[in-house]
């Protein structure tokens, strides 16, 4: 090679590659998607309730002869058991097992609903919808504690957006109850709508109860420390439960806390108004029939479903982004931006401005409730969560009730229009309080908590309360590096380059990757062979995301690249080369390698920079830039995957089958071409079947059998007819 | 050791037995008020409104093979919470009120209780409803 050819194919080298910063977003993977699916239709489930005795009113009045104020009683006499109880049931849900509080709660839910149906009089049906009430606050706060602690902290807005959407999907059930009761007689409608109940508390029962604050433990980062298990075992005490430094009082005296249940309450009187009182809006000002009034009042629900899933992942986008208290942020704005929506809702007179200002008004509105979940949690330790989500519920719960009367009493004095102009800005407070009182104490609430459950952490290991453990040192959100800027920062002292911890993965039913643990340093090939079949496919294309495991996780650089999307993983510089001829045949040779420099588009010259290099490197694709890849040769289209890999300058090479279907000389180049790569400072994890081929290239070998890997140490030190033998008879 | 009775092993039994019980219940109570079929059928209401007084007329059929029925039949007009906003008591139009096997009567009924604003903005619908169904002697 000339000195020319050697610095133009320095040009490969990755650390040429720009890696600027850039917004990485993650999938909620990684972590099991079911709970959170579970305890959504629980939360649909247990607020059709509310919807599904209005429906029936009708029929209980002709079968038993109510009054209105009977029915007014059944109404009312469920607010009051779920104010009643939704307290009770918060010191409940910090105390005892979630998933079995829920699962108990929802059965009995399901019992009361057959009991109601059952009921042959008044007194029954009473009692029915007490009890229904009473189960009520089983489900809401015991939830949003487990769902803390069940997802990771930077998704935990998103997790409570579409938990809330769970809320809003209630709605649906409302013509459901009506359409059932009208064709099979209310009380079948009671029967089938226990029936669910039934069946989700049964899964939920089969639900993990996660340790409390594991997810808080996992954000901070702190690791098991080694101590002597009999040390341990002496001293260590169980996670701090609930005591008396967790009661009411102090959520009271957390300012944040409070901040987010005064906004949030003052939000619900203004939405609970405009639930009751825009139908009648609707007809009075813009001559809808009521059919149609109340039927254009879907457009809120549609909108606010909007607004909880949009703002979810907004506000966790911009959380992983340097902006701590983009939660608080979020909501505050999404809640002062509903203003000007619900002014022009209630003033214009056209009916579709009307309803297109009412929708966007609802986004926003709604929008403000997952972030302040999200960080209503964020504020309060792991064992008060239950008790501070039930204190917000009650608080929300009599606004949404007092919000008729009072509009109503204002709408008697003045008029509907006015009513709703008047306390429209009543959503803006609610936005201000969160801007000002909310974020002002956000940071160091927040911080508490965090210092908090490092020191349960610490107390749990064994080491006595009150110590400072000065030598872990926390990171602050806000000083913290994100994910791109942690990965350019490594350095090879910092500990393997990657690094596949408890690997879990299946195809359906089947699965294929069993704990799989492996980890390879910075530098050299490392070679990862077995037989057909046994996941070794599997494994690469998990770690270059185009299979998301079930369980376990992968770090690259001291970073955890769970959720994150294949097209992120390469511009943090793992590139993967797939098995087969993975190129597209439809375009050209020179486009597939420009495709390569998909992570630094802007900058065009490095990118031909490279091509050039790369057509030394392979010169029979010289002549055929223009080519479609289809029409190549088996091993010229290996060139042109390889090729396209190397366009794009990878720290981490994952290379699948290189000799696959190609004659030895070709694979002989393409060897050749991979020490020039190594040369280059690229790393190569290289999955092969061929032990001739991986022993001729790699330093490293790990062997992979059913879904295990085992590493085999130095390639140098391996025998190759024995490890062919063990290729062949697939033992680990 | 003695095994506290309320372990783990009881409260599992005990939940499967509820849980299983209830789908069962559930869905058998569910099917039977689903398949009972009313023995006196009510047609659609039929309303005519002059200013504030409706007059809403019905149709009742007696799906019974053999019982004859002298019904006491009511009429409602109800908001949007089934809340009633005026009610009566329909009467026999034309005929006795005696409905013999598989037979029809109108009936017909006047509410007068309710105000243009009813009207206009909480009025939802009128229905018709059996008050008794009252076998003749």
């Amino acid at each position: 090679m000339t000195a020319t050819e050697q610095v133009r194919r320095s040009i490969l080298s990755p650390t040429l590659t720009p890696r600027p910063d850039f917004h990485i977003t993650r999938k909620l993977v990684g972590v099991p998607k079911w709970p959170l699916a579970l305890l959504t239709l629980i939360y649909t489930i247990n607020v059709s309730d509310q919807y599904v005795l209005p429906a029936m009113f009708p029929l209980l009045k002709r079968e038993f002869g109510l009054s209105d104020t009977g029915l007014g009683i059944l109404a009312g006499s469920y607010v009051i058991s779920v104010t009643v109880f939704t307290v009770p049931f918060g010191i409940i849900a910090d105390r005892f097992n979630r998933t079995r509080i829920i699962a108990w709660g929802t059965t009995a839910w399901g019992v009361t609903m057959i009991f109601t149906g059952m009921a042959n009089g008044f007194a029954m049906l009473l009692v029915g919808r007490m009890a229904l009430g009473m189960w009520d606050p089983c489900d809401n706060p015991t939830s949003q504690s487990l769902l803390a602690d069940y997802y990771p902290v930077n998704q935990r807005t998103k997790v409570m957006g579409v938990y809330q959407a769970g809320q809003l999907a209630g709605f649906v059930l409302l013509p459901i109850a009506g359409t059932m009761s009208q064709a099979w007689g209310w009380r079948a409608t009671f029967y089938f709508f226990a029936l669910p109940a039934f069946i989700v508390a049964a899964l939920v029962w089969r639900l993990k109860e996660p340790v409390r604050g594991t997810q808080d433990r996992k954000n901070l980062r702190l690791r098991e420390i080694e101590r002597p298990a009999a040390e341990v075992a002496e001293t260590a005490v169980k996670p701090a439960v609930a005591s008396d430094r967790f009661s009411y009082k102090s959520l009271l005296k957390n300012r944040s806390y409070m901040a987010m249940l005064i906004s949030a309450s003052s939000g619900s009187l203004f939405f609970g108004g405009i639930g009751v009182w825009a139908p009648t809006f609707l007809i009075r000002y813009h001559d809808l029939s009521i059919a149609a009034a109340t039927s254009s009042i879907a457009v809120v629900a549609v909108g606010g479903l909007i607004g909880a899933l949009a703002s979810g992942n907004l506000a966790d986008f911009l959380t992983q982004h340097k902006r701590p208290s983009a939660r608080i942020a979020v909501a505050g704005f999404a809640r002062l931006l509903s203003v000007p929506f619900f002014v022009i809702a209630f003033s214009v007179p056209q009916i579709s401005l009307t309803l297109l200002s009412l929708a966007i008004a609802a986004m926003f509105l709604v929008a403000g409730i997952p972030p302040t979940n999200a960080a209503r949690v964020d504020v309060l330790h792991p064992n008060l969560r239950g008790r501070g989500a039930s204190l917000d519920a009650v608080c929300q719960g009599l606004a949404s009730a007092f919000a008729p009367i009072l509009f109503g009493l204002l709408s008697d004095a003045t008029n509907l229009r006015t009513t709703f102009l008047v306390l429209s800005p009543l959503a803006g407070v609610a936005g201000l309080i969160l801007l000002t009182l909310g974020l002002s104490s956000y940071r160091s609430d927040t911080k508490a908590v965090r210092d908090q459950v490092r020191r349960d952490h610490f107390v749990s290991l064994g080491f006595p309360a009150g110590e400072a453990h000065d030598e872990i040192g926390l990171v602050e959100p806000d000083e913290e590096p994100t994910l791109a800027e942690a990965v350019r920062a490594w350095v090879p002292a910092d500990g393997p380059m990657l690094e596949v911890k408890s690997l879990d993965f299946s195809y359906g039913p089947i699965q294929v990757l069993f704990g799989v643990d492996f980890a390879i340093p910075q530098g050299g090939c490392h070679a990862l062979v077995g037989r057909n079949g046994v996941g070794k496919t599997t494994l690469l294309s998990n770690i270059g995301g185009l299979l998301d495991a079930q369980g376990g996780q992968i770090f690259y650089r001291g970073q955890d690249l769970t959720g994150i999307p294949p097209d992120q993983r390469t511009k943090l510089g793992i590139t993967l080369m797939a098995a087969g001829r993975s190129t597209f045949p439809s375009l050209s040779v020179r486009d597939n390698l420009m495709f390569g420099s998909y992570p630094f588009t802007d900058s065009r010259e490095l990118a031909e920079e490279r091509l050039e290099a790369i057509l030394e490197i392979f010169a029979p694709l010289k002549g055929r830039l223009d080519q479609r890849a289809g029409t190549l040769s088996g091993g010229e289209q290996q060139m042109v995957a390889l090729g396209r890999a190397l366009v794009a300058g990878p720290d981490l090479l994952l290379i699948d089958e290189l000799s696959l279907g190609l004659a030895p000389t070709i694979t002989s180049q393409l060897l050749d071409v991979l020490d020039q790569v190594l040369e280059c400072g690229t790393t190569i994890l290289l999955v092969e079947q061929s032990i001739g081929v991986a022993l001729a290239v790699a330093d490293t070998v790990f062997f992979m059998d059913r879904g295990v890997v085992e590493p085999l140490g130095a390639a140098d030190n391996l025998d190759a007819g024995a490890l062919t033998r063990r290729l062949i008879e697939g033992r680990v | 050791m003695k095994k506290r009775f309320w372990n783990p092993a009881t409260q599992r039994i005990v939940f499967v037995a509820i849980v299983t019980l209830g789908l069962v219940l559930g869905l058998v109570l569910g099917v039977r008020e689903a398949s009972q079929k009313p023995v006196l059928k009510i047609g659609e209401p039929r309303v005519r409104v002059e200013g504030t007084t409706a007059t809403v007329q019905i149709t009742v059929k007696n799906t019974s093979e053999k019982t004859v029925y002298c019904p006491s039949v009511g009429i409602a007009a109800i908001d949007r919470d089934g809340l009633d906003l005026a009610k009566s008591v329909a009467l026999p139009d034309l005929t006795d009120g005696r409905l013999e096997p598989r037979a029809s009567a109108n009936f017909i009924g006047t509410l007068t209780d309710l105000s243009q604003q009813d009207i206009d903005e909480k009025l939802d619908e009128y229905v018709a409803f059996i008050i008794d169904k009252n076998p003749c002697e």
